[in-house]
């Protein structure tokens, strides 16, 4: 059973998270004549949305470790990264009959839904332990340039944070992407109706 | 150049006549105060006369001396200020290191203040403004004023809100334009009086902001910090909070208040001119000011890889728009990271084809779903 608050925090997070992607593209890949859309409004949003999510992730910490949640994705940790490696070898070279009992192999449609499945959980859990508290570290930096050095290796002292924000935006939305696309094959049911 | 006064004589003689110039501009016309002035020049002519000409060529000789006339009075630390007290700004004396420094530094004062100041008290004055020589004709000097486009800057700055509103706002004028109408004043000590008075009426004039004695083209300041300090500095003079020039927005307390919807309004108040929005963007020289909110241009116009930013603040600086270690624009990167403008190309590289090579890993498996689910 997938609890509420869990699935409201997750619809939210993930609508902020994609228009700080697209407002971070905005962002970053103008030309001084065409932007994907306004500036101003791009930069307004991305800095109310981006202090929101930070906000709505300190939320998802404390009301996971109160409710003893967090244990799920402990549990779903413990061995994945080996699993993942076994399940990978089963989808390429086929499940080993031994292991079958001698009876028939599962359809490698199967085996690579399973693959995904364990993908899914290691992305998931990708997400609120390193992208989501780097992406509210970095992001708050930014929103406080006056903070930073006034210059680091010569140059005006905000770049290394900027890039660092770029990053792991990037690799948030690569995250988005795989983990959007996984979930057309996992399903969203738990994620809606919470079983 | 040459200077025209050099060492400790140089400045022995700008404080005698500064004196004499400070003292004389508060009496009234012909009289004591004359007969001083006469006094203090011919002190000034001899010491001139005795100094040794070796260095001098003839040409500055001559040069020299026509100065000096107008200098016996008027030379001294700058008082051309624009300080909004009546009177002050006409007995007017000019910081002579820093004009020679400046653009104009090589011309005669009668260059300029061309009728009716050779002889004390001054009558029928006649003093040149800027699009009386501007552009200039001959052939070296026209190159150097066509990209400026004079005839397009006056009609931009005649459409704005400092010519139009400006000439009816009496008791805030500095009356310190040189502009036509005090040069048509009549005759006499009268007259001279008056015209100081009409100071107040007059119009607005591109001195106000390009003061001529002092003035230097960004072209020849080059250095983006120094260009900045420049240009701000007349706008922030009535404009700045406190400006003893009652020009800034009843409405507004502060510069900063009148920024806040801006995100970082302190840096951008620090690192950006005024009229790097507050002018039409396009053009290298505007002189247009679109009102209030029209001079947000779009935060993209400098956020962005092609900034304008280089082609305006940065115009002088080699190369602003290169790229170094990766990041373009790095100029800009020396003084402040620029959102947008500061994009670093290896990371924009990698980034490209991470994506890309997600964005095939999705479609491929997708489309193998697909098929796959059709065979079945
Ligand atoms: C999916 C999440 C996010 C992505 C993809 C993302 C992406 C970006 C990108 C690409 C930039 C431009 C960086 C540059 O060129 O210098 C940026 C700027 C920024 N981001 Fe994010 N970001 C995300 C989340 C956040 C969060 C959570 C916060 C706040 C806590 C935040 C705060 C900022 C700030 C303050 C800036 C600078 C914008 C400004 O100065 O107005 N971002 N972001
Ligand atoms: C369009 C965006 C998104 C879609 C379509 C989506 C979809 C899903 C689906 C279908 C699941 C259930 C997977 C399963 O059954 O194991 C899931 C789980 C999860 N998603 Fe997302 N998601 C999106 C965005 C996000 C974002 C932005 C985050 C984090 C910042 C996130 C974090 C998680 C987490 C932590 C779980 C596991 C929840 C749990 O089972 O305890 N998702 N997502």
């Amino acid at each position: 059973m997938t609890p509420l608050w869990l699935r409201l925090w997750h619809w939210t997070m993930a609508m902020l998270f994609t228009v700080l992607v697209v407002t971070g593209v905005v962002l970053t890949y103008s030309t001084s004549t065409f932007a994907l859309m306004n500036y101003a409004l791009a930069d307004t949003l991305h800095q109310v949305l981006g202090i929101a999510f930070s906000v709505l992730f300190v939320v998802f910490l404390l009301v996971s470790g109160l409710t003893g949640y967090w244990r799920r994705y402990q549990r779903l940790w413990k061995g994945l990264l080996s699993r993942i490696v076994k399940f990978g070898g089963y989808v390429i070279n086929g499940v080993p009959v031994k292991g079958n009992g001698g009876g028939e192999t599962p359809p490698r449609i199967e085996l690579s839904r399973g693959l995904l499945i364990l993908v899914q959980h290691f992305l998931s859990i990708f997400s609120i332990a390193v992208l989501s508290p780097l992406l509210a570290i970095t992001g708050l930096v930014l929103l406080f340039p006056e903070y930073a050095p006034e210059t680091i290796a010569g140059l005006g002292g905000v770049w290394p944070f900027a890039i660092a924000h770029y990053w792991v935006g990037f690799l948030g939305a690569l995250f988005l992407l795989f983990h959007a696309y996984i979930a057309t094959i996992a399903g969203f049911r738990r994620m809606i109706k919470g079983r | 150049m040459q200077p025209l006064l050099s060492g400790r004589r140089a400045r022995v003689s700008y404080s005698s006549g500064n004196l004499a110039g400070r003292a004389l501009a508060r009496c009234s016309a012909v009289s004591f105060g004359c007969v001083l002035r006469l006094a203090a020049f011919a002190m000034v002519m001899l010491a001139a006369a005795l100094m040794p000409g070796g260095q001098a060529e003839a040409a500055g000789q001559a040069d020299f001396m026509k100065r000096m006339r107008c200098l016996a009075c008027h030379v001294g630390e700058s008082q051309h200020r624009l300080d909004g007290k009546e009177h002050i700004s006409k007995s007017s004396t000019i910081d002579m290191p820093q004009f020679e420094n400046a653009d104009h530094g090589k011309m005669l004062c009668a260059d300029c203040h061309s009728k009716g100041f050779t002889n004390f008290p001054h009558r029928n004055m006649k003093t040149e403004t800027c699009m009386d020589c501007h552009p200039r004709k001959e052939a070296k000097d026209a190159e150097a004023d066509k990209d400026y486009e004079f005839e397009r800057i006056n009609r931009e700055f005649e459409a704005t809100v400092h010519f139009t509103e400006y000439q009816h706002a009496k008791e805030r004028c500095c009356g310190t334009a040189v502009g036509k109408v005090a040069a048509e004043a009549g005759a006499g000590a009268a007259a001279n009086r008056k015209m100081r008075e009409t100071g107040a009426n007059q119009r607005f004039t591109c001195e106000h902001c390009h003061e001529p004695h002092y003035f230097k083209a960004t072209a020849h300041i080059k250095d983006p910090k120094l260009i900045l300090k420049n240009d701000n500095g007349p706008c922030l003079h009535c404009h700045m909070d406190g400006s003893s020039v009652a020009l800034k927005d009843p409405a507004k307390p502060n510069l900063l208040a009148a920024h806040a919807y801006l995100p970082y309004a302190d840096m951008h108040l620090k690192g950006t001119r005024c009229i790097d929005c507050h002018t039409s963007v396009t053009p290298t020289v505007a002189h247009d000011l679109p009102k209030g909110m029209k001079a947000d241009q779009g935060c993209n116009t400098c956020h962005s890889i092609d900034s304008i930013v280089v082609r305006r603040l940065y115009r002088y600086v080699d190369n602003a728009s290169a790229t170094q270690a990766g990041f373009h624009n790095a100029a800009l990167m020396k003084d402040g990271y620029v959102m947008g403008a500061n994009r670093q190309r290896w990371t924009d590289i990698a980034a490209y084809l991470l994506l890309s090579m997600g964005l095939v890993l999705v479609v491929a498996h997708g489309g193998w779903r697909v098929f796959a689910r059709k065979r079945k």
